[in-house]
């Protein structure tokens, strides 16, 4: 597919497909500083906007990306063109995560200039979380080949670490604002490896 | 009743009910039966004194100068920490604010509000690290205004965390907790355990810790399983069919309703036994209610089912099914974060929080609110499945679509 073709369709995806679920997390990253406050706040406070309530946007945005071709007569449709629907997914995914990325960038910048202890390391890991719990529900909804399903696999996840974050090691969510500073790699590596589970699944079983 | 079964049947054959179905159990795992091996058959402890056993007390003696000393320094430093979304938040007050603050501890301390003032900036000028209150020690020489009563303090505090947007440690609800938490007088603890022995029969006391668990978490699993239903014949092509059918929009949504609410709440009877079977086996000898279990489950946790399910068909044919499960997850986050672990029950509170298994006489005292707040959504969710049936209609004679969002702006335009 040209250039033309894939700026045409990125153009078309982000309005017709992506654009409410963007809305949805901008809007939600607006209210960070209304139910937090963003202040001078030390490391382990810092982390909660991050941790606790931004990871949301990355179920947001991530689940819903196989949407549009949940119906399978469309499914069907789009496959029979000449674009692979996978390669179309991956673009989705991608745009998804580089938006995440940029809207955790805002809030920390933010933060950062109201004399909150932030760092680097904290953005990887509010990105890595977020990532991973939109990763988590992807692989639930491929399986499913359903986005209410993602979702149901997204907030039981975010749940269960409330109940047993200390048992989900590496995995758990809410570790930097327990005062632990590592393990967010395993967190984006876990991303990865769902969200390319979660397309292994669909090019089996919905031959994507 | 063929239609009943039929849909009982469908949902047997869906995925995501056996996610949910997992869902219920990992719950009961991880939280009661947990909290059970922690705590169960915990024996009464020979005196008084432990901090096992505390409440918040009201001594004014304990609580005035607690506060004032803790929101004397907080001033200083112009940092409050409070909890209104459950998360903790830091505020700084502006001039106006603090002025008002410094007017109240004028009143409660006699310091000089300008006096304060000076000494804050000054405070302020000088340290930026926070928390160096032991420079001005002059502020600390101070005594509360004998002629302040007690419920003039806590009125002046209840002002101050007005000031502070709410959930700070001066409102009513964290005051005496914050700052007069005391042990428990022995015989207050004796007359716990023999309420939880004698008149809970341990049972009791236990089913309203097993329907606290499952409160919190209903209007959230409900929705998935509502939504998904609800979007079964659009997502497989059979809505012209159905919508062609003699039987009326309101048989066939209050049919659905009445099976998802009984599939759902099938598990919950199932936990319900299996935590009566747990509590038998940690209380051999004792004597014990046989029916407590199912009679909270039923009086607490089907209403939550019912409003769970009611409130998310009514937003997915409203909407969609994906908007429902945004916009219920999000009610469901505001209402998990904003409430306490315990306390007063609201006559509309849709989460009703009870995590002991103790304070029977404190659920006792507000059980006619308890009772009201349940039947109140079990009408109320009986009335969203009536709208949810109206808007069924409109959608199958064709003139009603859902709210679709941002459809307009893209509507397809002709080039000609």
């Amino acid at each position: 597919m040209d250039s033309e073709c894939w700026i045409s369709c990125l153009s078309i995806n982000l309005r017709r497909n992506s654009l409410i679920h963007i809305i949805i997390a901008v809007g939600m990253t607006a209210l960070v500083p209304v139910i937090f406050s963003i202040s001078a706040l030390p490391v382990n406070l810092a982390a909660q906007p991050l941790e606790f309530y931004m990871t949301f946007i990355g179920m947001v945005l991530i689940v819903p990306v196989i949407l549009p071709e949940q119906d399978n007569v469309i499914r069907e449709v789009v496959r029979a063109r000449r674009t692979g629907l996978l390669a179309v997914i991956i673009m989705r995914l991608i745009y998804s995560a580089a938006v995440l990325i940029l809207l955790y960038g805002v809030v920390i910048v933010l933060m950062n200039e109201n004399e909150s202890e932030v760092t680097m390391y904290m953005y990887f890991g509010g990105v890595s979380g977020a990532l991973f719990l939109g990763a988590a529900g992807f692989a639930g909804a491929c399986i499913v080949d359903n986005a209410i399903g993602g979702y149901m696999v997204s907030m039981f996840y975010y749940i269960m670490n409330y109940g047993m974050g200390e048992r989900l090691g590496k995995f758990n969510l809410f570790a930097m604002s327990s005062g632990i500073e590592e393990g967010k790699g395993w967190l984006a590596a876990g991303a990865l490896v769902l969200i390319a589970a979660g397309l292994i699944i669909m090019r089996i079983t919905r031959r994507i | 009743m063929e239609l009943f079964r039929m849909e009982c049947k469908k949902l047997l054959r869906s995925v995501i009910y056996y996610i949910f179905i997992f869902m219920i159990i990992l719950t009961f795992l991880t939280q009661f039966r947990h909290d059970l091996y922690l705590f169960g058959a915990k024996y009464r402890p020979a005196a008084s004194g432990s901090e096992e056993y505390m409440c918040a007390g009201d001594d004014p003696d304990k609580i005035m100068p607690a506060a004032t000393k803790s929101l004397l320094m907080d001033y200083m430093n112009n940092q409050y920490t409070t909890y209104p979304w459950g998360f903790g938040k830091r505020v700084h007050t502006n001039d106006g604010e603090s002025h008002k603050i410094a007017l109240i501890l004028e009143k409660i301390t006699g310091i000089d509000a300008a006096e304060l003032e000076k000494e804050q900036k000054k405070y302020a000028d000088e340290f930026s690290d926070g928390y160096s209150y032991l420079e001005f020690p002059g502020l600390f020489n101070y005594e509360i205004n004998p002629e302040l009563s007690f419920d003039d303090f806590c009125t002046l505090m209840y002002e101050v965390d007005d000031i502070l947007g709410g959930g700070s440690s001066y409102s009513e609800e964290n005051l005496f907790y914050d700052f007069g938490l005391e042990p428990m007088a022995y015989e207050d603890i004796m007359k716990e355990f023999d309420d939880f022995e004698y008149k809970d029969r341990i049972t009791n006391g236990y089913a309203r810790l097993h329907c606290d668990y499952y409160s919190i978490f209903l209007i959230l699993f409900t929705v998935f399983v509502t939504a998904l239903f609800m979007t079964a014949d659009r997502r497989s092509h059979m809505e012209q069919l159905i919508d062609s059918r003699r039987i009326s929009s309101l048989k066939l949504v209050m049919t659905r309703f009445a099976a998802l609410s009984f599939m759902m709440f099938l598990p919950l009877m199932f936990m319900a036994l299996w935590a009566h079977l747990l509590v038998i086996k940690f209380y051999p000898g004792y004597e014990l209610d046989h029916f407590a279990m199912y009679k909270y489950t039923f009086v607490w946790l089907l209403p939550s089912v019912l409003a769970g399910t009611g409130i998310a068909m009514l937003l997915t044919e409203l909407f969609s099914g994906v908007a429902a499960v945004l916009i219920q997850s999000a009610l469901w986050y505001i209402m998990t974060m904003m409430g306490s672990l315990s306390g007063s029950i609201g006559r509309f509170d849709l989460v009703i929080r009870h995590n002991t298994n103790m304070e029977r006489q404190y659920f006792m005292d507000q059980l006619d609110v308890f009772i009201f707040n349940r039947c109140f959504y079990t009408v109320f969710s009986v009335v969203c499945v009536l709208i949810a049936a109206f808007v069924f209609d409109l959608k199958r004679e064709g003139r009603f679509n859902g709210f679709r969002v941002l459809d307009k702006l893209f509507k397809h335009k002709s080039a000609a």
